[in-house]
């Protein structure tokens, strides 16, 4: 497509054309489950933690797992923005905006999660290092600490990230505004940018370093995640292969979700030229490749205990395979390992509503793998006298969806007032590919 | 330009960037110093025409960087080995 | 109209042996309260009763000599009862009643409940969620039945039946009590209660309905009928089978003599850093096995010194019991019929190598320079990683503001310890409080703390003085006495958490004539 006339279609969502009505309808559903969510946090605050099923010994239950699959699918968003850009792969430039934003709401909602299941979450400042009168400091030693430190500079740096590609953008829709409001608007979040080639020249040395900052980040921050877990002695968490496996997992769900949001998108917008069959072709690809990742994953998961033959691994594996927790784990088999494997086929890459529907069992797959690893281990522990079953109570469902909500008000949000194509790389793009027509 | 008042610039729009950097050498070479580009993308080869200094940006970065990561080890290891050393699990 | 207390009235009583005793008030009645003596006195018709005077009527066939003597002494000498020559009667075994044959019919079996007694303790909510021996119920009474007999009515644990004697009826859940003996059924009394405070009001099935005179023990001929219906019951323990020998080990004693090291398995003894040392006192606390008799009176004694909330029925239900020093109850064998009973009690096990500490993010667990793992709870945010993390549970998190919810007076806290709010870990202190108190006077007096000034909770409530605490840097204190035995074993040791408190495995010397029983 002509890079003027991509620049209007994509403007012109913004700020022309009336607001749908499918808009206004995801965006009422987004916000009321919002607000279950602060309904929710408020009973929460109100009660305790105890509203929830967490127990002993299974003291950690939804959040943790819900925490963990937020900042997975945030992780899709940073891998397909700054790796593929440090890649020079052309076709990023296509779903980068939409992969992007993703990642900011999806760690906005997993940022709250570790913080609302404390029991005085009030006092989460103190895991901060500051000189206090307390005299004391953070334990570093702890996984957990290390966690604090990985989110913090994840959530700064994806925001940063985003925002920093964003201002271009965010110039085009000030100059072409007509609205006063939106112009001012526009213009603040645009910082004066002028499209100088002082100012690309800025641009060019400030992006690469962030996106080469953003892409170790992703591998940085899971594997602290992962270590969450390692870092414990409960067998089915002491793990070595934790942190590679949770950025296994993390990728793959990232590239679920951004392809659950690309989808809807270009057919809502009318984006079919931009965002083409093979961007959806590609991000397929990277599904089935990191589902193979997983499994992998997976299966030594399953074998290490046996080769190793520690009596409290063997019974933690068959607790998984065949105890209480058994449906949930196969079901996640199913999801993430299974069904991919239809990816192979190249009429079911290019088949829309089936690219969607195995997307859609991949996060609920990656949710169910994060509540197994956190429930069946702590319930089979080394104490066989403290086993229990741990049963979600309505808070726990309500606090889920609630963060949904969270995560699906930003991004209705955002498709309304920010462009949802990344522009000024289209344009790019385009004039580099004359005079064959871009993709 | 009119007669009346003095001109404070001259500007010209071109539809491709090969032209534009063409014009921009030639420019360059007739002595031309303030000369500026806007463009909707970044174009390669402005820079190098335009003769700018290197970028400090990649310097500034890597410095912060540097004291960042000294500056965390510095934290931990003064909170936990100086200022309140805690017996924590047998580990020192 | 309230009772006198004992020490407001006039009494007399005998001692075990028969020995008198002549009870003398204290005080004058402080609430004009009349004694059980003056009650009767009045129902049987004397309009102002006298304590003092019908005591001393009672003993009117006595001199005012013996009087005065039994009065100022307390007891009079030599009126115990003298020794009997007895002997077993001849024919006893054709006198016995026949033993009942195994049927059909279900003999019901009446106990006091073992906390609640009579019922006279229902409105005592540390009572109540005090875990019964061996099925660890709480806040309610069950009919208890062996497995076999649950597998022949075709009922599990929970079900509520309808039980019907020749006296009455009456409805109960079920549960399925290893080692119950077959074809009876075990129903508690002391629950039920309709008027017993706000506590005690309400809970579980009164027994009493279906007890007589006739059978007061026991009652064969019980009816049971299914209702389908299913009622909750809360216990603390889940898993009661030995899994392995890691955590309970015990073996006859003709193995031992084989085998003096059963007990002892390889440990690691390795590790990355350097032995931290314990120069002043090293705390710790051996467990003898072969004295714990399961009786949970170090669990109430912890409950009262350390003030620990009652959390209620519901939460006992998601197994959010706050009690410190658990009894674990380990059958050996079959699930159907366990060959032996394991009682452990459970405390924090104050591990050198605590993999709790490593895990707080906020420096909320750490150790002292006297070994304990101390636990600092206005520090702690409730991350929960260290409940998560320590392989023994031993940790209890305050779930919601059990200690603002707990219905008792505020006086009634122990002022020595603090009490937890919401969102806080707890666990057990090696009653850290009396170890202070211990020092202060030892360092007032210019001494060391002596092997025995300090006794926990737990030790001192013990009957069988099964827990021990003491010095490790002593080296004749009575823990490394207890801990130089061959028996001393630490549980879960491989994943190189050094504990201070270890357990002395159990002996059992079956009578080979008996069998193995």
């Amino acid at each position: 497509m002509p890079a003027a006339t991509l620049t209007e279609h994509v403007s012109d969502i913004v700020l022309e054309r009336k607001t749908p009505l499918w808009w206004w309808v995801g965006f009422g559903f987004s916000a009321s489950l919002l607000l279950v969510f602060v309904g929710a946090l408020g009973w929460l605050f109100f009660r305790g933690v105890g509203v929830w099923g967490i127990t002993w010994p299974v003291a950690w239950g939804f959040a943790i797992g819900n925490y963990v699959w937020w900042v997975g699918m945030a992780s899709g968003g940073t891998i397909i923005s700054a790796l593929f850009f440090l890649t020079r792969s052309d076709w990023r430039s296509a779903t980068n905006r939409i992969a992007e934003s993703m990642t900011v709401f999806c760690v906005a909602c997993a940022g709250i999660m570790p913080i609302i299941h404390l029991g005085r979450w009030w006092y989460a400042y103190w895991l901060f290092p500051y000189p206090n009168t307390m005299g004391t400091w953070p334990q570093f030693r702890s996984p957990l600490y290390w966690d604090f430190a990985a989110i913090l500079v994840y959530v700064v740096a994806s925001v940063l990230f985003w925002y920093v590609g964003l201002i271009p953008d965010m110039a085009t829709l000030r100059d072409r505004d007509t609205n006063r409001w939106q112009q001012i608007f526009y213009g603040i979040l645009a910082l004066g940018w002028q499209g100088s080639s002082r100012h690309w020249r800025e641009y060019r040395a400030t992006y690469p370093i962030l996106a080469a900052l953003m892409a170790p980040l992703v591998c940085s921050v899971h594997s602290i995640v992962g270590l969450d877990f390692a870092g414990g002695l409960t067998p089915g968490w002491h793990e070595t292969q934790f942190p590679p496996y949770f950025v296994f997992g993390a990728v793959l769900s990232g590239f679920a979700v951004v392809l659950m949001l690309v989808i809807p998108i270009r057919r809502a917008y009318g984006l079919q030229h931009v965002i083409t069959e093979r961007h959806l072709d590609i991000l397929a690809r990277l599904m089935l490749t990191t589902s193979l990742l997983i499994t992998y994953a997976y299966g030594l998961e399953v074998f290490m205990p046996f080769y190793r033959g520690e009596a409290h691994e063997l019974a933690s594996v068959m607790s998984n395979l065949s105890g209480t927790y058994a449906p949930w784990y196969w079901a996640k088999i199913v999801l993430n390992t299974v069904i991919p494997q239809l990816l192979w086929f190249r009429w079911v890459r290019f088949s829309r509503p089936l690219l969607f529907i195995i997307s859609a069992g991949v996060v609920i797959g990656m949710w169910i793998e994060r509540y197994v690893i956190v429930v069946s281990s702590l319930h089979r522990n080394y104490a066989p006298s403290s086993w229990f079953v741990f049963t979600p109570t309505f808070w726990d469902w309500a606090t889920l969806a609630g963060s949904m909500g969270l995560f699906l008000t930003g991004f209705f949000l955002l498709l309304r007032f920010i462009p949802m194509v990344s522009m000024f790389e289209m344009r790019e793009l385009a004039a580099r590919r004359k005079p064959e027509p871009a993709e | 330009m009119s007669g009346n008042h003095s001109s404070h610039g001259l500007v010209a729009e071109f539809e491709h960037s090969e032209p534009m950097l063409d014009a921009l050498r030639r420019l360059r070479e007739a002595g031309f110093e303030r000369l500026e580009v806007y463009s909707p993308f970044a174009v390669e080869g402005i820079d190098e025409i335009l003769a700018r200094r290197r970028f400090r940006t990649p310097l500034v970065v890597f410095t912060a960087g540097v004291v960042g990561a000294v500056g965390g080890f510095f934290v931990q290891y003064y909170g936990s080995a100086i200022d309140y050393p805690l017996n924590i699990g047998g580990r020192p | 109209m309230p009772e006198a207390h004992e020490f407001e009235r006039w009494s007399d009583a005998r001692a075990y042996d028969g020995t008198v005793t002549i009870l003398q008030p204290q005080l004058h009645p402080l609430w004009d309260g009349w004694s059980a003596h003056e009650l009767l006195a009045v129902l049987g018709g004397e309009p102002r009763p006298d304590g003092y005077a019908i005591i001393r009527d009672a003993w009117k066939h006595e001199t005012e000599a013996f009087w005065i003597d039994a009065v100022r002494e307390g007891v009079v000498r030599d009126s115990g009862a003298p020794p009997v020559e007895v002997s077993v009667m001849a024919g006893l075994a054709e006198r016995l009643p026949p033993a009942l044959p195994a049927s059909d019919t279900l003999t019901a079996l009446f106990r006091p409940d073992p906390w609640l007694r009579d019922g006279r303790y229902a409105n005592n909510g540390w009572l109540q969620e005090l875990p019964r021996p061996l099925t660890t119920l709480t806040w309610d009474n069950a009919a208890l039945m062996a497995p076999a007999t649950a597998r022949r009515l075709g009922l599990a644990s929970g079900q509520m039946v309808e039980l019907e004697t020749a006296v009455g009826k009456g409805r109960a859940p079920v549960w399925v009590m290893q080692g119950h003996a077959p074809d009876c059924v075990t129903l508690p009394f002391g629950f039920g209660r309709t008027v017993a405070g706000r506590i005690g009001k309400g809970v579980g099935f009164d027994a009493y309905r279906l007890r007589s005179t006739a059978g007061l023990w026991q009652m064969p001929g019980l009816q049971l009928r299914a209702t389908g219906e299913h009622y909750a019951l809360a216990t603390t323990q889940h898993h009661q089978m030995i899994e392995s020998d890691e955590v309970v080990r015990g073996d006859t004693l003709e193995e031992f003599r084989g085998n003096p090291q059963f007990a002892q398995k390889p440990e690691p003894a390795e590790s990355l850093y350097p032995p931290y040392e314990y120069k002043r006192n090293a705390w710790a606390m051996a467990i003898n096995l072969n004295s714990c008799i399961g009786c949970n009176a170090c669990n109430t004694a912890c409950q009262a010194e350390n003030n620990i909330a009652i959390v209620g029925k519901e939460e006992v239900l998601r197994n959010r019991q706050m009690h410190w020093i658990r009894i674990d109850t380990w059958y050996a064998g079959e699930a159907d019929a366990p060959e032996e009973t394991f009682f452990q009690p459970m405390t924090c096990i104050h591990c050198e190598h605590a993999p709790c500490e490593v895990v707080c993010p906020v420096e909320a667990t750490v150790h002292d320079t006297d070994g304990l793992n101390v636990m600092v709870y206005n520090r702690c945010v409730g991350t929960r990683f260290c409940s998560n993390n320590c392989p023994y549970k031993v940790r209890r998190f305050n779930y919601f503001n059990y200690a603002k919810d707990d219905p008792r007076l505020s006086l009634s806290w122990n002022p020595d310890v603090s009490v937890r709010a919401r969102g806080v870990m707890e666990k057990c202190t090696y009653c850290v409080q009396r170890i202070r108190n211990a020092r202060i006077e030892a360092d007032r007096d210019q001494r060391p703390i002596r092997d025995g000034d300090i006794r926990t909770a737990c030790q001192q409530a013990c009957p069988t003085e099964a827990i021990v605490f003491g010095d490790l840097n002593d080296p004749d204190s009575a823990v490394n006495r207890r801990k130089a035995s061959p028996l001393d074993y630490g549980v879960l040791t491989e994943l190189n958490t050094r504990p201070r408190t270890t357990y002395q495995a159990r002996l059992r010397n079956p009578n080979p004539e008996i069998g193995e029983a």
